[in-house]
């Protein structure tokens, strides 16, 4: 089962509502972890059992670190995330260790390939995020077993997040909120927005990318950059569409999840970039493994010492890039078992360590010509370059391989381009072509209020019930014709929910 | 009064769905220009047939419309056909077509292609499948909802010849090495596509038609474990099957000239040898030759359409 079917949204979510309204409010946890556990099962059948497994274990784990202090506290720790590592790493990357260890060695090892249970990656991060927090003991460890289950397997978010940290959304999830008026208006709107981005923008640029992505050596120039650029559009509509779906129904049940983007697409810069897309994957990486290894020993005695000989400059370079390393490579990797994902990692480290480098350079620029930045020419000139940085680093990312991503990137400088031809390859008419421009206006508009701070929700609730309804009434007959199902098009999986 | 609210607004939905339903059916009707129009017409145009004037009804995905001829059919032998195959079809989809053929036609024979039966579907996906098609049925909106596609695309009429589309380009398929390799393995066919088999065996028995299976020729969709499993599945079942990847020396496909896409479909030239093998299952099923017959002037005149459309085609396979 996916969101975007016609049975999870006309049959599964309705009921689940309905359930939850008609249940006492102590009980409508258990509603809920009950649907999250039977949305589980009609999507991954028998495998459902690796998540029960991963809730009792996650829940006796965290129990069982608070019991203890000192060293066998780290130890308790250090065995919990081992295991909770090893079954992700034993499902997801196995293969692909044996077979690099099999090239060193020069002998060819088998894996037995397993079924990847759906959202391992998401709440493989949640649970060992909440065993840190025992562990630091920022956090109880939780007695009730319904709470810690539902954390990690609440139905809307196991697919493609958000990673919500413990403290930020369990407590919600029990709470048994009732489902008012407002929250159903509120979020019932936000979920039609995420599957019009979704299906009537998204699934059609699919067909494009597909095209460009299958035979990157065929397409050059302008089409090289159409297609690429319309991955971008693509990742950015299906991503952030599916997150307002699931935000969607946080919403109508009054549950607190974290947002995951920010208007990405406004930054300056790469690592602004970072700071508003999948901001719940960067904020774990930050919490979880750029401040432990800032702050260990090895570090900070690091930057001590090439402070004294080295200036500070110097110290603030070595310090980032071995804080930053393993961010970029966990970034990669957890992304999946290819050379390319690990690749992307380390493209934005790079780049990320080149804006570590020039601040200085760039600080004195500006102060002696007294430009601004965040002002004019330079401001428009910072904007194109992180789009530029953005659409060569998800290339990286899309391509099957890293000479395949270069191959594409190269091309986008080589004429002569068949912009007509990939079209045509690609089956999208001009009516498709009508859709996907008023997709990209409609979420270029809502974006740009939102980054001047207009909230569209508050302004859709001012409004008379009548202007309420036609404009609800237009979205749902607006992803009921735009949207692209049924014959002639192509199910297009969601592209987050396979890491 | 907030109850009463929420009420109003679902029923403006259903009104409006229902109102949309009946613009789209209306706008799709003798429009081409949607897919989902394109799919509806074929059906339609099925049910615009003479009352009981077919002998042969095809059933499939792609596959099926690329492979047979239904005017070779009519020209060689005088057999009626029709090919109500879709792209992409599922399983559970032609076994609602199959029910629906009761009620216009009694074929004798209905050919079921069998790259269908191989797409992956568990039973909860089927089911929902069931339920968006009953959901389709019930508000056709969700079917045809890009009818809207008729304000932009004026003219893409595809030609169909009573199901069957003439590809005319030949893209030559150049790694058919490992194609129909023996083995003895046998790949599985979901158990949902097995029983919506079974649904279809069930519907066309019941109007009095035999069912028999066939493989279409394609590198790029059959396999010797295939092969095996559909042998045994029809043996299961007890229908006739015959697969034309294993007789490729009866058909005598050439891979260089007669696909349309590299091996997965075949073109006009494939259809050609496809259907003339087809015609020799289809002797022996007692099918009568209506050439001559009065009520059967229609196909004459529509394949009369056809020849010059394929003569044209000859004229230019030649000159290259």
């Amino acid at each position: 089962m996916s969101y975007q079917s016609l049975f999870y949204g006309t049959l599964f979510l309705p009921a689940v509502f309905v359930l939850y309204t008609l249940t006492k409010q102590a009980y409508r946890k258990y509603v809920l972890l009950g649907a999250s556990w039977l949305f589980y099962f009609l999507a991954m059948h028998r495998v459902t059992w690796v998540l029960v497994a991963t809730c009792v274990g996650v829940y006796g784990a965290a129990l069982w670190i608070d019991r203890a202090s000192g060293r066998q506290r780290t130890f308790r720790l250090t065995c919990a995330i081992a295991l909770l590592a090893g079954a992700l790493i034993r499902v997801k990357y196995a293969g692909w260790i044996a077979d690099g260890i099999g090239m060193l060695a020069g002998h060819q090892f088998s894996v037995r390939a397993l079924v990847v249970p759906l959202g391992i990656s998401y709440y493989t991060l949640e649970a060992i995020g909440y065993l840190c927090e025992v562990y630091w003991q920022h956090q109880a460890a939780d007695r009730d077993f319904v709470r810690v289950a539902l954390f990690l397997s609440f139905f809307p978010q196991i697919m493609e997040g958000p990673i919500a940290r413990y403290q930020d959304s369990a407590a919600s999830l029990c709470a048994g909120q009732p489902i008012t008026g407002q929250s159903l208006r509120n979020g019932c709107l936000r979920m039609l927005w995420g599957f019009f981005k979704k299906m009537a923008g998204a699934d059609r640029l699919s067909l494009l990318v597909t095209v460009i992505f299958s035979q990157p050596h065929r397409f050059h120039g302008w089409a090289a950059l159409l297609g690429s650029a319309a991955y971008v559009a693509q990742l950015y509509l299906e991503f952030s569409g599916m997150i307002d779906v699931t935000m969607g129904t946080a919403e109508v049940l009054q549950i607190h999840l974290p947002e995951n983007f920010r208007q990405p697409f406004f930054s300056r810069s790469a690592s602004e970039f970072w700071r508003r897309w999948h901001i719940t994957l960067g904020t774990w990486l930050k919490t979880y493994v750029f401040f432990p290894v800032s702050t260990s020993h090895l570090v900070v005695n690091g930057n001590r010492q090439a402070r004294k000989k080295y200036g500070r400059q110097t110290a603030k370079v070595w310090t980032s890039f071995l804080a930053l390393t393993p961010v970029w490579l966990f970034n990669g990797f957890w992304h999946g078992a290819k050379w390319h994902y690990i690749f992307y990692g380390l493209y934005y480290l790079v780049i990320l360590m080149l804006e570590v480098i020039l601040e200085p350079a760039k600080k004195r620029f500006y102060s002696r010509t007294g430009f601004s930045p965040d002002r004019g020419l330079f401001s428009i000139l910072r904007w194109l370059r992180t789009l530029a940085i953005i659409v060569a680093g998800e290339v990286i990312f899309r391509a099957d391989t890293v000479t395949t991503a270069f191959t594409m990137i190269g091309n986008v400088f080589r004429g002569p381009s068949h912009v007509h031809a990939l079209l045509a390859a690609s089956h999208l008419d001009f009516s498709d072509g009508f859709v996907v421009v008023l997709c990209l206006i409609l979420v270029t508009v809502v974006d740009v209020c939102r980054e001047k701070g207009v909230h569209l929700f508050a302004w859709f609730d001012r409004q008379p019930t009548a202007v309420r309804w036609a404009l609800s009434y237009s979205l749902i007959f607006a992803l009921i014709c735009f949207g692209a199902y049924g014959a002639g098009y192509r199910k297009v999986d969601m592209i987050y929910a396979k890491f | 009064m907030r109850n009463s609210k929420w009420i109003g607004f679902v029923a403006g939905l259903a009104a409006l769905l229902i109102l949309f339903s009946l613009l789209s059916e209306t706008v799709s009707t003798g429009s081409s220009a949607g897919y989902a129009a394109r799919r509806h017409n074929v059906l339609k145009d099925f049910k615009s047939q003479k009352p009981h004037t077919i002998d042969v009804v095809v059933l499939g995905d792609s596959e099926s419309y690329t492979s047979v001829d239904t005017m070779r059919l009519w020209h060689k032998r005088g057999i009626t056909a029709y090919v109500l195959g879709q792209p992409a079809a599922q399983v559970s989809e032609m076994a609602r077509m199959a029910e629906q053929i009761a009620g216009y036609q009694k074929p004798k024979v209905v050919l079921v292609e069998t790259n269908m039966l191989f797409r992956k579907v568990s039973m909860v996906n089927g089911a929902q499948n069931q339920f968006g098609q009953t959901i389709g049925e019930a508000f056709p909106i969700f079917q045809n909802h890009d009818f809207w596609k008729a304000l932009f695309v004026k003219d893409c009429q595809v030609r169909r010849y009573n199901g069957f589309r003439v590809l005319t380009r030949a893209f030559p398929d150049t790694k058919v090495s490992g194609y129909m390799k023996p083995t003895r393995r046998a790949q599985a066919i979901p158990a949902f596509n097995q029983m919506m088999m079974a649904r279809i065996v069930r519907a066309c028995r019941d109007n009095g038609s035999r069912v028999i299976l066939y493989s279409a020729p394609s590198t790029k969709n059959y396999s010797m474990a295939k092969h095996n499993a559909l042998e045994a599945y029809a043996a299961k079942l007890g229908v006739k099957y015959y697969d034309l990847n294993t007789r490729l020396g009866l058909t005598a496909i050439d891979w260089n000239q007669d696909t349309y896409d590299g091996g997965d479909h075949l073109n006009y030239n494939g259809a050609e040898k496809t259907t003339d093998a087809l015609c020799a299952v289809l002797a022996r099923c007692g099918l009568a030759d209506h050439r001559g017959d009065k009520n059967y002037r229609a196909y004459a005149q529509l394949y009369r359409q056809y020849a010059k459309r394929v003569k044209r085609i000859d004229e230019r396979w030649n000159h290259i």
